[in-house]
């Protein structure tokens, strides 16, 4: 219960995170945002 | 010379000369962070080490989630218009000293929240610039205030990025949890803000300033989600050893969620919330990033070679401070990144052995950096986002200089006397 819960709220951050690299911004902000991205995508993808 | 001291360089290099050419812009504060770390993983031979580049970060990701959820809430309260009719309620109050105050802790909310001063700067910082403002404020006063409430925002509890940071430093190879320091960050921080409420009263609550006018109710939604929030929080960081009802993430993910369906709420406004912190939590992981690369280069051992035959006794606590003055003294021409890492190696000797009062003492190093940035901290973010002129940073840290002397002062004492202190940590 508690991963699953972890997953989700991983999940919808990914989410929010997702819509803001479709909007316009500057290189370093979409850098930064895909440090985030991948970091959260890769930790949802160690939850056993 | 040993390879070690030659990756050490480079990757201090990198970082050091990013910071000059970008004048210390904290957005691309991350983007070098990365940079060097990758330096670091190429200067040992090893290639680009994906995996620890990556691994780092894991580190700081669950104190992280909890930043990025609540600076969803913070950011939805805002964009629903709660902030604006809370400062409204406030103004209204008519004991001087009271008003002052939750002017101060109502500037400072959303950096209580998430951690992140920048996010108290951009909404209830703004908000309350602006009554100054129309009240005649200098600007240079407005700075002072607006800077200070978001500095203590940052230091209170129950998210306190710096103490994030100095606990990472705690887990050695493993992750820390951030556990521990409500308590600890309470009884360091409420002191200053009293001291500075007590100081600058005059400009936080003018005599006959309370607006007599009618003001609009609180909006029903963003209120209960905020009452129902703050009080699982209150409840849980005042009682951790006692009481677990699912943890600061999951309670502001609620919060969260529950504004979405407020006037003003929506997936966009939700992901431009998130966006406001995207540049601190990346600045966060990339640090995780500089961290593991340097453990993984050896770096980090040979500090250990050099600091463990004074890691006897008093030596450590030695060892802590000067690396918490070389932070402070770095902050003033290079920003935040080197003092943040520094503040976690000064940890690092007690390692399993360190108690959350410690590490809150060790890092209102990394805090005090913020403030003491020349270019690109705390000032800087504070007169870029509310339009101030004619404001200089000297000005603005002498007023703020007694409060933060008496944080450094409470802080060396936590450093000193954690461990008969431990008391704190409930």
């Amino acid at each position: 219960m508690l991963e699953l819960i972890y997953y989700v709220i991983i999940a919808v951050m990914a989410v929010l995170l997702f819509v803001n690299l479709a909007k316009k911004r500057g290189w370093p902000e979409l850098i930064c945002t895909a440090v985030v991205l991948v970091t959260f995508a890769l930790r949802a993808l160690h939850i056993k | 010379m040993r390879e070690e001291y030659l990756i050490a360089l480079v990757m201090f290099a990198v970082l050091i000369i990013g910071q000059i050419v970008t004048k210390n812009e904290k957005k691309w504060a991350a983007v070098f962070l990365l940079l060097a770390s990758v330096a670091g993983s190429l200067a040992a031979g090893m290639g680009i080490r994906f995996r620890e580049i990556v691994e780092g970060p894991f580190g700081f990701l669950d104190a992280a989630l909890s930043v990025a959820c609540a600076a969803v809430f913070s950011g939805l309260l805002y964009r629903t218009g709660f902030y604006e009719k809370l400062l409204e309620k406030i103004l209204r109050i008519r004991g001087r000293f009271l008003k002052a105050l939750c002017v101060m802790l109502f500037i400072g909310l959303p950096g209580m929240f998430t951690g992140l001063a920048s996010l108290s700067v951009l909404t209830t910082g703004r908000l309350a610039g602006e009554k100054m403002k129309a009240q005649g404020v200098s600007h240079g006063k407005i700075a002072v205030c607006v800077m200070a409430g978001a500095f203590f925002g940052m230091m209170l509890p129950p998210n306190c990025l710096p103490a994030i940071i100095a606990a990472n430093g705690a887990g050695s190879v493993l992750p820390t949890p951030y556990v521990g320091f409500f308590m600890p960050l309470l009884v360091l921080t409420v002191p200053c803000l009293l001291l500075f409420t007590g100081l600058n009263i005059k400009v936080l609550a003018p005599e006959g300033t309370a607006a007599e006018e009618k003001t609009e109710k609180l909006p029903l939604l963003p209120l209960i989600a905020f009452v129902l929030i703050g009080a699982a929080i209150l409840v849980e960081g005042l009682l951790t050893s006692f009481v677990y009802i699912g943890g600061n993430t999951l309670w502001f993910f609620l919060g969260a969620l529950l504004l979405l369906f407020a006037k003003g709420g929506s997936v966009n406004a939700a992901a431009e919330s998130l966006f406001d912190a995207v540049i601190p939590l990346a600045l966060l992981f990339t640090l995780g990033s500089f961290i593991e690369v340097s453990s993984m280069t050896g770096v980090r051992g040979i500090y250990s070679l050099l600091t463990l035959p004074q890691t006897t006794g008093g030596q450590t606590t030695l060892v802590m401070l000067v690396l918490m003055a070389i932070g402070l003294v770095l902050s003033f021409f290079l920003s935040v990144p080197i003092p943040a890492f520094l503040v976690t190696y000064a940890v690092f000797p007690i390692g399993w052995l360190a108690n959350p009062v410690i590490v809150t003492g060790i890092s209102v190093a990394a805090g005090l950096a913020y403030v003491f940035a020349i270019r690109g901290g705390l000032f800087t973010e504070t007169a870029r986002t509310l339009e101030l002129k004619d404001v200089k940073w000297g000005g603005s840290l002498k007023a703020l200089l007694l409060p933060l002397l008496l944080m450094l002062v409470i802080a060396v004492v936590f450093v000193l006397y954690g461990d008969p202190l431990d008391f704190l940590i409930m």
